[in-house]
């Protein structure tokens, strides 16, 4: 039990240490600070101002292409702006420890992950809790009841609560003698 | 609607082309309005 709470814990501690130095992570510099990336975006838009020559000005691609270069000139843009910090070889390298002051380039989108994946996991179990409960479970799986599986889906974005719940009052995961085992 | 277009419109393989669909679509759709949504890691 010791160990399980260390294994939670040591990682807390780590990702919550606030960092001494804001811009220069493991050697990393502020992108727009650095020369590389500078270097990178100029290039970036004279590959596209060369392709921009070889269309006559109005023309779809000739349209599509300055587009691109726009996007590219945002892109570059945003990045240097927003504290992103460029390596050596002058591209955004990202944060992923957890320390708040990068914490959208990794943390958030993780954490967002996991509740989209846990979201559909949910309600896939319930459906098939649900279909348990049916004369004809196989059949429900293959034909699908949509108004019982529109209902479970949209009340699915409940589901770390009911994933507490359900551990809680015992119903989330079942004895080991329970679990079905291949002969051996 | 006839009863039985209704049950195969609700059968699992036809769902799932349906569902692949949308979603396919929306994250299409979604990141052509907001490209590089590394930009929003700023916020």
């Amino acid at each position: 039990m010791k160990r399980w709470i260390l294994f939670f814990l040591v990682p807390l501690f780590i990702s919550l240490t606030p960092s001494p130095s804001f811009a220069d992570v493991s050697g990393l510099t502020l992108c727009k600070d650095s020369a590389i990336f500078k270097r990178r975006f100029d290039g970036s838009v004279k590959k596209l101002v060369n392709r921009l020559n070889n269309y006559d000005q109005g023309t779809p691609s000739y349209l599509a292409l300055e587009n691109q270069i726009n996007q590219t000139k945002i892109r570059f843009d945003k990045y240097g702006k927003q504290g992103l910090l460029c390596g050596s070889d002058g591209l955004p390298h990202l944060i992923v420890d957890g320390r708040w002051s990068h914490v959208g380039e990794f943390f958030i989108p993780a954490v967002l992950f996991i509740y989209i994946t846990g979201w559909i996991g949910w309600v896939g179990r319930s459906y098939l809790q649900f279909t348990r409960q049916t004369d004809k479970p196989n059949e429900n799986e293959i034909i699908i009841n949509v108004p019982v599986a529109l209902g479970i889906i949209s009340s699915g974005f409940l589901w770390p609560l009911s994933a507490w719940n359900e551990l809680v009052s015992g119903d989330l995961i079942v004895p080991g003698d329970e679990v079905t085992i291949s002969p051996r | 609607m006839d009863k039985n277009f209704l049950k195969y419109l609700s059968t699992a393989p036809v769902l799932l082309v349906t569902w692949l669909s949308f979603t396919a679509a929306l994250t299409i759709e979604a990141l052509r309005y907001a490209p590089d949504t590394l930009s929003f890691a700023g916020y």
